[in-house]
């Protein structure tokens, strides 16, 4: 495969390409699916192929192809480079790369367990398992049960001398129960609040799934009778379940380059975050501040180097709640006069073109000592809210709605019984200007195994962490009014 | 290059051949996908990517595996053949396994435009030029896509049958921004030849949209009487579609579910305005004459004059229940009435005229509630004409409500989703109630 790889840069260089990168990839993937005692679905697929990037008078061309053989690796260089050339016409400022040093080098996920290498069999007994545990608690009326896992072996070399083998792997295990009243024409769902991770399978093997199922199915069965919130000003507790995804959408997405310039503007939008804001916008209140990293152990975006052959590094996006930094990649560095790239840039195969996607996000911890327990009991009425359920917000980034998956009434500090129907908006910037407290303990990790960006689509996996955090005074609708 | 008919059968028998299972079901799907990305007036990135995927499905009794490759070499396929065997082998007996299905008549349709299957990069930027060209001159700010593919789908099993569609597609968009930031407009297509497309009149839309949807003013959130261009019914009309499904609805966990069992087949749950069904063979919006599990694709009614006619039946719960199997839909279509939006907008003493929706999820799947945003174009509409640009709106509404409400409706057009970009949808524009939230700052 090397050799094949090295034919594509030479290949693209003899055409004409300034610079050249190939991947060679292939990517694995298996899903087990349940539903009550039933096996749904056991699949395994296999992706391989080459892609090729290259430049050529400081514009882009790509082309890939699954045959990876000499002649079509030639074909997609030469292929790659005639792109570059048709599309050079409409290129008024020529690419330039932020340097990097090249790397031989090999990287891999720290996992003790290649999920690959675990058989069928036990995956499918403990997915049954959870739904038999699920299904004794009365009421509870459906389980569905996955476990999904993705391997990714790519090898990256580019004509600046780089030459990197990476095999990464992410784990997603999921259930969900449904309690019926049929009488009353209702149903609740409550789903897990384990995460998906980029780690082996001694993740899925450590989670408590009997405990979580039966929980799980009872508080579904709560959910049908609970008390629906009264809408209006609250003051809410969020746990990390339920965190993470507000910082994904209101700091992840927003802190993209190519998003704040206008790149993705056709898509999934623009952003708020312009870059005059750099430096001067109070993003949140001082007690926030939020770091960017692809080295974080088990988080999903987590690797040695990015698809562009730069290597993992950790910046701060906001400090002391002042926005100060972008994601960026190669090309993106120079656009706000830095000097290399925290290297974002990821492909989620060997046939898509990699560009800038989001390195894991997470909220610094709390300095001041505190506990899930103690700020809930420094909080005289309000709403904690675990798990993650509907979510949306605007194309800049400004207004959105987040709901969960449980709701608790706090009332003088203590947990005063379970809430339905619950959903917060808020605008980005009051929403973490509102934030007076963050936990030091109960530190944790959140994530989505395939959030898209771009055209064509691609899906990116990515954590975040936090403790759990308090924000005062959101407004809380009533999504069954 | 991408695989020929002929290719395709070659493989699939060659799989079905090497296959030592009970029963062995193959789908075989893959071309080539060409696109060009822009923004900022300028050409970003581009691509030309062939492949194909392999999907065969093992089973021995009631014991089912799947394994999926994308080389064709004798080796792989071998291999992809032993490992859903061995998955099948290890796989618990599923009380619900359905046998494949024996030979099928399938209808020819045409879909497939080798102009735009094969179309050169060259053709894909003077298209990009065609939108950068007009922003440069009208001094606005243009980002969008164009993709142009051919792929071709295969199915075959060990029962002898076999069945094989080929489909180009073509796709375009373009949002334009004021260089101040405070107009945004879009407009977009998706189709089946190059030919049809008119880059040109999409990117005057959008650059047009841009400029009138500048400085908004703010209305106060309230239910709104609103036309909804056919891109934002588009969207609800395939999440309503989403809900479909029978079992969901018989198991007393859907929106169609009847209150005390079953499910709300036979019941008026819409206006009576509104009919939806697919057909596969409808030039508008022609699709493959086949699911993937074989089944035939037929024309049918879901919704007739607001009551629901037929909801999705796999082929498991079909038997069980005694009714028709559901093949998956290759297109959805709403009946209009006659007229444009610009009728419609003539026709409107005070109202909202929405461009397009965005971002929208599910709020509560007991009532088909939804979230979402206006985006890219929303205007303030008095006594049959457009007033003003209006900020965008967050809403929490359901289909359900809004294709209850409905006033009037323009013809139908191919229409594209901002949600649901790559389903073909030929529905209308239309005017109902819409419920407004809050307001968004985002332009």
């Amino acid at each position: 495969m090397r050799d094949l790889g090295r034919r594509a840069l030479d290949t693209a260089k003899a055409k004409g390409a300034g610079y050249a990168d190939v991947r060679v990839a292939r990517f694995l993937r298996q899903s087990i699916n349940t539903r009550e005692q039933r096996v749904t679905n056991v699949a395994q697929s296999e992706s391989f192929g080459v892609g090729v990037k290259v430049l050529v008078d400081g514009t882009w061309g790509f082309a890939a192809s699954s045959r990876v053989e000499p002649d079509e690796v030639d074909r997609v260089a030469e292929r790659a480079v005639a792109i570059a050339r048709a599309n050079h016409a409409a290129q008024e400022r020529p690419v330039v790369l932020a340097p990097t040093r090249a790397f031989k080098d090999a990287w891999q996920t720290p996992a003790m367990k290649d999920p690959f290498k675990i058989p069928i069999g036990p995956k499918v007994d403990l997915l049954l398992a959870i739904n038999a545990e699920a299904l004794k608690v009365k009421g509870a009326a459906f389980c569905n049960s996955s476990l999904f896992f993705n391997k990714e072996e790519k090898l990256f070399l580019s004509t600046e001398g780089s030459e990197i083998d990476q095999t990464l792997l992410r784990v997603l295990p999921t259930f969900t129960v449904t309690a019926v009243d049929r009488a009353a024409g209702k149903f609740k769902t409550r789903s897990t609040l384990a995460e998906p991770m980029g780690s082996g399978y001694e993740y899925v093997e450590g989670w408590p799934w009997k405990e979580e199922a039966a929980k799980a199915a009872e508080q579904a069965v709560q959910k049908l009778t609970a008390r629906g919130v009264t809408p209006g000003k609250h003051d809410l507790v969020l746990a990390p379940s339920n965190l993470w995804l507000t910082i994904h959408e209101s700091v992840g997405h927003p802190t993209e380059l190519d998003r704040a310039l206008g790149y993705e503007a056709n898509y999934a939008g623009t952003s708020f975050l312009t870059t005059d804001k750099l430096g001067k916008l109070r993003f949140g209140s001082p007690v926030v501040g939020f770091v960017a990293d692809r080295t974080q152990k088990d988080a999903l975006a987590t690797c040695g180097y990015d698809d562009e052959g730069v290597p993992a590094g950790e910046w701060d996006l906001v400090k002391d709640g002042v926005f100060v930094d972008y994601q960026t990649t190669r090309e993106q560095a120079a656009w706000i006069g830095r000097d290399r790239s925290y290297g974002c840039s990821y492909a989620d195969s060997w046939g898509s073109v990699p560009f800038q996607r989001m390195p894991n996000v997470s909220l610094r911890r709390g300095s001041d000592r505190v506990t899930l327990d103690e700020l809930i009991a420094d909080t005289k009425q309000g709403i904690f809210i675990e798990g993650n359920a509907s979510y949306s917000i605007d194309q800049q980034r400004y207004n959105f709605q987040f709901s969960g998956e449980l709701f608790w009434e706090i009332k003088d500090g203590k947990i005063a019984g379970m809430l339905e129907d619950v959903a917060y908006q808020a605008v980005t910037t009051d929403f973490w200007n509102a934030c007076d407290r963050i936990c030091s303990e109960g530190y944790a990790l959140g994530g989505s195994f395939f959030d898209g960006k771009g055209e064509p689509g691609q899906s990116n996996a990515v954590s975040h962490g936090c403790a759990p955090a308090r924000f005062r005074q959101i407004d809380v609708i009533n999504t069954a009014r | 290059m991408s695989l020929s008919p002929d290719d395709a059968r070659r493989i699939v028998d060659k799989v079905l051949a090497l296959s030592r299972a009970e029963e062995t079901s193959v789908v075989l799907n893959g071309g080539r996908d060409a696109n060009i990305r822009f923004a900022r007036n300028e050409v970003t990135t581009s691509g030309d990517v062939t492949d194909s995927n392999l999907t065969v499905r093992c089973s021995f009794g009631a014991r089912t595996g799947t394994a999926m490759v994308n080389q064709f070499d004798d080796a792989t396929l071998e291999r992809c053949a032993r490992q859903a065997e061995e998955i099948a082998r290890f796989a618990p007996e599923d009380p619900e396994h359905v046998p494949a299905l024996g030979p099928q008549a399938y209808a020819a349709i045409a879909a497939h435009d080798e102009a735009t299957a094969s179309l050169a990069p060259e053709r894909r930027a003077e298209l990009a030029g065609k939108a950068i060209a007009l922003a440069r001159v009208k001094k606005v700010t243009v980002a969008g896509f164009a993709t142009s593919s051919g792929g071709l789908t295969a199915i075959g099993n060990s029962k002898g049958l076999f069945g094989h569609h080929r489909q180009s597609r073509v796709t375009f968009s373009a949002t334009a921004r004021t260089a101040d930031g405070t107009g945004s407009g879009w407009a977009g297509v998706n189709g089946e030849r190059w030919s049809d497309l008119d880059a040109q009149g999409l990117a005057e839309r959008a650059v047009d949209k841009a400029f009138r949807s500048a400085g908004a003013r703010e209305l106060a959130p309230g239910t709104y009487t609103v036309i909804l261009e056919p891109s934002a019914v588009a969207d609800l009309l395939v999440f309503f579609g989403f809900g479909m499904d029978a079992r969901s609805a018989d198991e007393g966990r859907s929106f169609f579910s009847k209150k005390g069992g079953g499910n709300r087949i036979g019941e008026k749950i819409l206006s009576d305005k509104v009919t939806m069904s697919t057909d596969p063979a409808d030039p508008r919006a022609p699709g493959a004459p086949f699911a993937t599990d074989g089944l035939p694709t037929r024309k049918m009614a879901f919704i007739e004059d607001g009551v629901v006619r037929n909801l999705f039946y796999s082929r498991f719960w079909a038997r069980k229940q005694e009714k028709e199997p559901t093949a998956q839909p290759q297109n959805a279509l709403m009946k209009g009435a006659a007229g444009s939006v610009e009728d419609l907008v003539k026709d409107t003493k005070k109202g909202l005229l929405v461009t397009r929706l965005w971002y929208i999820r599910f709020v509560d799947p007991q009532t088909l509630l939804f979230t979402g945003l206006t985006r890219d174009g929303l205007f303030l509409v008095e006594n049959g004409a457009v007033r003003s640009a209006v900020k965008n709106f967050r809403w929490n509404d359901s289909p359900v409500s809004i294709f209850s409400k409905i006033e009037a409706m323009s013809r139908e057009v191919r229409a594209r989703g901002s949600e649901s970009e790559d389903f073909a949808v030929v529905c209308p524009a239309i005017r109902t109630r819409m419920a407004f939230t809050s307001l968004s700052d985002a332009v």
